[in-house]
């Protein structure tokens, strides 16, 4: 390639990681901890797949990474923040997958967008109506595109297709890693208009707070948390 | 479940509902084509059984091209003839398309080559042919298909087969052409089944590990689903299926990517006359955002032979070895750079306008917005200076955190 692409390329990564490392910050990591995290699915996408049969592997940046993130973010969580998202996740794998089986093949054939953002789109918003959380609507895009590939192996086998299917094998450029990160950045924007609509609404004018919390009950800290920083 | 949660549970639901009725509420929209959507049939859209879409000029109601994808308003066509349309609006089957007049395919210098076909291939093949290796800046190549299952009804007997349709084969043709060229190529067959909308995430598993292996340059080879004639052309006095280049336009290297398609047309135009079909700049991503050198094919139709298409791909293969051997090529390439940059302006551009509007909705007013900003700046400036300070022992900042939190 040439330089000029070279660098296209640098910038366009660059910018995708700047997105990748405010999203994260977004969930109740510190900025250590969300470094981490995104250097992990950085570095993990170049290691070998770990098999997990004969025709399904799992990547270990696009898959095995973004597993952990949830499950560090259930155990900060509380009970019925867990339960809440559960139900949010369970919703947005049915959607995306009937959105997926319904939706035409070609991207061509897609109203305004891309299969690979819309779907995303779509997790973000299903999460967000049914958790009302940020952080729910991670967990529900990245765990939906996951689930969906596992039903998609389960639909091979059933048909006698023994086609390899890799979960999360673009790495840090995946689906499931693109669906939690835009269906996070949905919710954040989400809940930004619709908490200034409602402050606007209550009239209290200014003191917007960017960092304001995601939810009612559901407050997300940006500070760091004592030993967070070590995730 | 509470009372509380009732409302966001019945929105949920609906969305659900809204999103399961989706194709049957834009299919019932006046600008689709389908008489009767039958729902059944709405998942094999990709493929239309009862007909295809017409891109027809909107002065002379002539027809540009056919096409089994479908067109919107916004999407671009470069005619055989190099001639650009833009679609103005689409009615049921047809796609009013303004012509742009002829243009000139992307600026690389090899609109400066000479005419002569024969000098053409001294050039460029007889002197890179004998050595048979690529040069060092020559990327590796990747092959790979969304629609692995893809196959052409004359010769594999289906339109598609799930263990693996003869796109496969037409694939492996074109990796066997162009490894005889000297050029280095990595293939995947994986065919990305189920057949669903899921099909180009998966694919994007393997465009991504592809390039992994080094490639430089991919190629996500498909077929159309339009009646034969349509890719069917003259080539060298022998009927020859053509090749359409699709470019996606919802990506960032869209104007590289175009570039690219626009200068292997304008060698093709010269090594092989009317083997390019045109270029289709179309709605959809087809994870050509991975790479600024990656395009999509289709190889002929459903209704065209097998053996045709895959002996095509062995003709594209004389295109890409003058487009990266040769000296034309070369050229060519170094102008894309000047296409690259233009393209990081727009990055940039864009990245400032969805971090600013962000930042709008989050402060509420622009003086908000300033006085946020300028209590950011003068905190992040105050801890540079802070530093600065501390380098030249003016002071012992050993406390400071520095730290965003």
């Amino acid at each position: 390639m040439i330089a000029g692409q070279v660098i296209l390329l640098a910038v366009a990564v660059m910018v995708y990681f700047g997105f990748a490392h405010r999203v994260l910050d977004r969930l109740r990591l510190s900025d250590r901890a969300a470094l981490l995290f995104l250097a992990a699915m950085i570095a993990g996408g170049f290691l070998p797949d770990i098999q997990l049969g004969s025709s399904l592997s799992i990547n270990i940046g696009g898959g095995v990474i973004p597993l952990i993130l949830v499950g560090y973010l259930w155990s900060k969580a509380e009970k019925h923040e867990i339960s809440r998202s559960v139900i949010a996740v369970v919703i947005t794998a049915a959607v995306v997958y009937a959105a997926l089986k319904i939706m035409p093949i070609e991207p061509t054939h897609n109203f305004f967008l891309d299969p690979l953002y819309f779907v995303a789109l779509l997790a973000g918003l299903v999460a967000y109506l049914a958790g009302r959380s940020r952080r729910s609507a991670f967990i529900a895009g990245t765990l939906a595109i996951f689930f969906n590939d596992l039903l998609a192996r389960i639909e091979n086998i059933m048909a006698g297709i023994t086609t390899p299917i890799a979960i999360g094998g673009a790495g840090v450029f995946d689906a499931i890693v693109i669906a939690g990160f835009i269906a996070l950045g949905f919710a954040e924007l989400t809940g930004e208009t619709l908490e200034r609509i409602s402050l606007e609404a209550q009239g209290k004018k200014g003191n917007g707070k960017i960092d304001s919390p995601g939810t009612e009950d559901n407050p997300v800290k940006t500070e760091n948390e004592p030993g967070e920083g070590d995730a | 479940m509470s009372k509380k949660n009732f409302p966001r549970i019945l929105i949920t639901f609906l969305f659900f509902c809204l999103i399961l009725l989706n194709p049957v509420l834009f299919n019932a929209l006046p600008t689709k084509a389908q008489n009767t959507p039958d729902f059944l049939a709405l998942q094999e859209m990709d493929e239309r059984g009862d007909g295809f879409f017409f891109m027809k000029d909107l002065e002379s109601k002539d027809t540009i091209m056919k096409t089994a994808r479908l067109i919107r308003p916004g999407n671009e066509y470069i005619t055989g003839e190099n001639e650009l349309f833009c679609v103005e609006k689409v009615e049921g089957d047809i796609a009013w398309a303004r012509s742009k007049g002829k243009i000139k395919l992307f600026e690389g210098n090899i609109a400066t080559i000479s005419q002569d076909n024969s000098s053409l291939e001294k050039t460029v093949f007889q002197k890179k042919r004998p050595e048979n290796k690529p040069e060092n800046n020559v990327p590796r190549m990747g092959v790979y298909h969304s629609h692995g299952a893809e196959s052409y009804v004359p010769s594999d007997g289906e339109e598609s087969t799930l263990e693996g349709g003869g796109i496969l084969q037409v694939g492996h043709a074109f990796v066997e052409a162009l490894r005889e060229k000297g050029l280095e190529v990595n293939y995947s067959s994986h065919t990305h089944v189920p057949h669903d909308a899921g099909a180009y995430n998966r694919s994007r598993r393997t465009a991504e590990q592809l390039l992994h292996q080094g490639v430089g340059a991919l190629f996500d080879v498909h077929r159309d689903a339009v009646p034969a004639e349509e890719y069917t052309a003259e080539v060298e006095d022998t009927p020859t299926v053509q090749v359409q280049i699709v470019v996606g336009q919802q990506n960032q290297n869209i104007q590289s990517n175009r570039h690219f398609a626009e200068g292997l047309k304008k060698v093709a135009d010269k090594v092989h006359p009317g083997l390019v079909k045109g270029i289709f700049m179309a709605s959809g991503n087809y994870n050509q955002d991975i790479l600024p050198l990656s395009l999509l094919f289709e190889v002929g139709t459903h209704e065209n032979t097998r053996e045709g298409a895959a002996r095509s791909m062995g003709l594209f293969s004389d295109v890409i070895e003058v487009y990266f051997m040769g000296e034309p090529g070369k050229q060519a390439r170094e102008g894309l750079g000047g296409t690259a940059l233009k393209s990081i302006l727009w990055i940039i551009f864009i990245a400032g306008l969805a971090l600013g509007g962000y930042l709008l909705i989050g402060t509420g007013s622009i003086e908000e917005l300033r006085a946020k900003l300028r209590h950011f700046f003068s905190r992040e400036f105050a801890e540079f200076k802070d530093k600065r300070n501390g380098d030249r022992g003016d002071g012992d900042h050993s406390g400071n955190d520095g730290g965003t939190a």
